[in-house]
């Protein structure tokens, strides 16, 4: 009889999975993919492949001092925002903070000439000069995501932390020997990226992804095996599709900012050895001497932990923070590590040296 | 109803296993000399192709008194850089502007900036080093 019973239920879960994942599959191939940076936000500034985004204030008070978010060039910004409940800006603007963000849109083909200067000094002094006339305030707290993190780091090394109150950046690279797949396969023995920045301009983004699915091989194709298995659950396949929507929107990189990248950070490993050149100015790390958090993930494949804890070593702050998390590369910034630990531990971090 | 979670988490690790083997066999692959040779190699032709068939393309273009897309994108650089020295004009008129009046020009926001400091809370940190 119980046997009977349990058949019949299995049965009917059976059958309603199939028909759920019927749904799921066809909505999958006709409807659009699910929106992502929801959180209400004004676009205060915009020049060429640079947008700053306000988002606007959601608590009574805020608190004094601003928080100026830079993102990867290589992606987009709505990793930051990519879900509500799962979003990074729409947790910190609902704790009491005024946050910008610098996003980034692809390079037109006439800003193959933006260097390494122009996103880490000109546009980061730019948009620091715009929240400071926004909100009255002289300093800012920086937050750096991955390559945002080494932007923000430039920035502060090279310009002496110039208005900034707090520098926060998760898994940012910094030795960038220990960087696995990206070091091999930008070997100087067989890479020429004068010739490739010469013939194309602005790489393609084709190009930078094939770069990050190298560091992992099978995963694009264990997430379409898992998408598969667990098509019946709509929650699932809304979120997969976010997150699959994220990993492929890849932007193009400006020509010979991807050509100084290249030769100063991969091939000469300046920014480690604290001979790096920005802009006329020494990006010395020692200079970073202003409040410093800086997070990195357990099992992050793309930037390995001996690559990103050179910032906390190097940096000369008395007050430095280093977290370590388990997750990967995302999900330290936009998974259930960053809800249930990054972001509550940032914000203590940061509201006590915000006021 | 064991049975089946069981057989789920068995599935789960097979899969990861998998992913994993797959994940070292192919660093291993793309990791190799010759892959990276060969991978320079065809992006490098790629590359070659497209300028050719660009320089080409301009000069048809030219011929029917044409801009190429050469022509476009020095033009557009050349508005980035009226765009740049904009930038920088308003920035100094802003400075201006501060340095007459005494004051920095602010777009007030009608959130008072009086925030205080959250009271402690237990976060469930992993490994925090503080200095």
């Amino acid at each position: 009889m119980a046997e009977a019973k349990k058949s019949k239920s299995s049965l009917i879960k059976l059958v309603e999975r199939t028909i759920k994942r019927n749904i799921n599959g066809v909505s999958y191939f006709v409807s659009p993919s699910p929106p992502v940076g929801q959180t209400p936000k004004d676009v205060i500034h915009r020049r060429g492949t640079l947008s700053l985004f306000h988002y606007h204030p959601q608590t009574e008070d805020i608190y004094r001092t601003p928080m100026l978010i830079v993102t990867p060039t290589s992606n987009r910004s709505y990793c930051l925002d990519i879900m509500p409940g799962v979003s990074f800006v729409d947790y910190f603007v609902k704790a009491g903070y005024d946050v910008f963000l610098m996003d980034w849109d692809p390079p037109r083909p006439e800003e193959k000439t933006r260097t390494l200067a122009d996103y880490s000094q000109v546009f980061i002094r730019e948009c620091i000069d715009i929240v400071q006339r926004e909100t009255g305030e002289q300093d800012i707290t920086l937050v750096g995501y991955c390559m945002g993190g080494v932007l923000a780091s430039i920035y502060c090394a090279s310009y002496q932390c110039e208005n900034v109150r707090n520098l926060a950046c998760f898994t940012t690279p910094i030795d960038f020997t220990e960087m696995g797949m990206f070091s091999k396969l930008s070997s100087k023995k067989h890479f020429d990226v004068d010739h490739l920045v010469d013939s194309v301009g602005n790489v393609p983004p084709s190009f930078i992804r094939s770069a990050f699915e190298a560091n992992m091989p099978a995963a694009q194709s264990m997430g379409q095996i898992e998408l598969w298995r667990n098509m019946w659950n709509t929650d699932f396949v809304d979120t997969w599709r976010r997150y699959n929507r994220w990993g492929t929107d890849t932007l193009p990189l400006a020509g010979e900012y991807f050509r100084e990248t290249i030769k100063d950070l991969l091939w000469g490993n300046k920014l480690c050895k604290g001979t790096l050149e920005v802009g006329g100015r020494r990006a010395d790390l020692a200079n970073i001497d202003v409040p410093l958090f800086h997070a990195t993930a357990l099992h992050d494949a793309l930037v390995p932990r001996e690559a990103s804890r050179h910032l906390i070593e190097k940096a000369s702050s008395k007050d430095k923070t280093a977290m370590e998390l388990k997750g990967g590369h995302i999900s330290l910034v936009a998974g259930a590590s960053a809800v249930g630990r990054m972001w509550p531990a940032l914000d203590e971090w940061l509201s006590e040296r915000s006021v | 109803m064991g049975d089946e979670s069981k057989k789920k988490t068995g599935n789960a690790l097979t899969l990861a296993t998998l992913e994993e083997r797959i994940n070292v066999l192919g660093q291993a692959v793309m990791g190799s000399d010759n892959y990276r040779k060969l991978m320079h190699g065809a992006v490098s032709t790629r590359s070659s192709v497209k300028r050719a068939f660009s320089d080409q393309m301009a000069r048809n273009l030219h011929f029917y008194n044409m801009p190429s897309q050469d022509d476009l994108i020095s033009l557009g650089e050349q508005c980035n850089r009226i765009e740049e020295r904009l930038v920088q004009m308003e920035s100094n008129l802003n400075r201006l502007v501060e340095h007459l009046s005494g004051k920095p020009e602010v777009k007030m926001s009608a959130t008072p900036r009086t925030r205080k400091r959250a009271p402690a809370s237990k976060s469930r940190t992993a490994s925090k080093k503080t200095t």
